[in-house]
């Protein structure tokens, strides 16, 4: 488990995830800045992402969306870039409006700190703390993961199973 | 079913997983009945089954898993057990209730050790708070999202998990179905009967919200959404592994 700390604050709604990360700091940066790496760890196999529009820059926009395969449910989020300090420091926000300007209802208004610094050895130690302003707003991020969160637990058996002898 | 043993289990270890996941597979939901609430706990205190009724909650112990299922399975559904406590016995126990026709088994993780569970589909009331319950205590995320797919019926499973935020109305919520409007509304007051959700006036509409103590929600939340970034982090690592694997193999 490359996850070394999650502290949680009921009261302040607020979730910091810590993970030690086999990379530069450099590198771990690529995970946010390049889409198509984006879009490979964002959501869970069988749900795929797809980013829209991607300007890592102060004032700039990130647009994707999840799912909609055969069928499927399609979730889209569009993030602002408040602030960005390559390789350093990303700061996201949930945007209130989608691109056309409508109500982004799809989105829990949130917000995201993530930091990228060396680790101890030659990793990266990257800290991603999330900021809801609501409950509500966690009740509609974690809506959009129950899906998700079925396709973790499916796989997860399918290990278990897998490993036991028959 | 090769259960013996996991009754003694007092701490997560030996027994693991796959006694359990073995039993499951050979669970005929069939040959359960339809209003039995039942939960296997594997800390101390044994094996305990509690038969949820209106006022009366029995707690069963047996000797073994074997036992237990048998007994449960046979068992009427006001079983006096003169061994049973009442569920305040037992605070820590995880509280189930089964009242749909479906019944399905869960597993579960409950402090550190492994839990068997057979519950209805369309869970009761008392199973949002065993689902919160289990994640307040620190129980995984992933156990909750089991319980979720416990539940049979896609559809109002959806619901509800549209229905968290409480922003939907029952025309609203039937717009994303390809269903008649009836049939949503009548998906929803099977939920309402359940005490799973409860409709609010807002205006001239009235929205289906999903009945969850909003502090144990916040923090059921969190875990749930630990649990995301659980694995985002995983597929990070596997993303990275496999560039370090090729970079590797170009270098030879």
């Amino acid at each position: 488990m490359t996850v070394t700390r999650v502290e949680q604050d009921t009261e302040a709604l607020t979730m910091t995830v810590t993970a030690d990360l086999d990379a530069t700091v450099e590198r771990a940066w690529q995970l946010w800045a390049d889409p198509r790496q984006f879009e490979r760890w964002w959501g869970p196999p069988g749900y795929p992402v797809t980013v829209v529009e991607h300007d890592l820059r102060a004032g700039g926009r990130i647009m994707f969306y999840m799912g909609a395969t055969e069928g499927g449910d399609r979730h889209d989020s569009t993030w602002e870039v408040v602030a960005a300090d390559p390789p350093h420091r990303l700061e996201l926000r949930d945007a209130d409006v989608d691109a056309d300007g409508r109500p982004n209802d799809d989105n829990a208004m949130t917000a995201m700190v993530i930091t990228f610094e060396p680790g101890d050895g030659r990793g990266a130690v990257m800290v991603v703390r999330t900021h809801f302003d609501s409950v509500e707003g966690m009740e509609q991020v974690l809506a959009m993961g129950v899906e998700e969160g079925m396709r973790i637990v499916l796989a997860q058996i399918d290990d278990v199973l897998a490993a036991t002898p028959t | 079913m090769a259960l013996q043993g996991v009754e003694a289990a007092g701490e997560l270890g030996p027994v693991g997983l796959e006694p359990l996941i073995e039993f499951a597979q050979g669970f005929d939901p069939e040959a359960v009945e339809p209003t039995l609430g039942v939960s296997a706990d594997l800390d101390q205190t044994g094996i305990a089954q509690h038969l949820e009724m209106p006022g009366n909650a029995g707690l069963m112990h047996a000797d073994s898993v074997d036992e237990f299922v048998h007994r449960t399975l046979t068992a009427p559904h006001s079983v006096e057990d003169p061994a049973a406590g009442g569920l305040g016995d037992h605070p820590e126990d995880i509280e189930l209730a089964g009242h749909r026709p479906n019944i399905h088994l869960l597993i579960y993780m409950h402090k550190g050790m492994y839990g068997l569970a057979v519950l209805g589909p369309c869970v009761g009331h008392h199973c949002v708070q065993t689902y919160n319950q289990m994640v307040v205590d620190q129980v995984s995320g992933a156990v909750a999202d089991r319980f979720f797919h416990a539940l049979a019926d896609g559809t109002r499973r959806d619901i509800l998990a549209l229905a968290v935020g409480g922003g939907y109305s029952v025309s609203a919520l039937a717009e994303r179905y390809p269903m008649s409007f009836a049939a949503v509304q009548k998906h929803v007051a099977v939920l309402e009967a359940a005490g799973l959700v409860t409709k609010e006036r807002r205006g001239r509409e009235r929205l289906v919200r999903t009945e969850i103590d909003a502090v144990r929600q916040a923090r059921a939340l969190l875990d749930g959404i630990e649990e995301l970034w659980r694995a985002r982090v995983d597929r990070i690592d596997d993303l990275l592994a496999a560039e370090k694997r090729s970079t590797t193999g170009g270098k030879r």
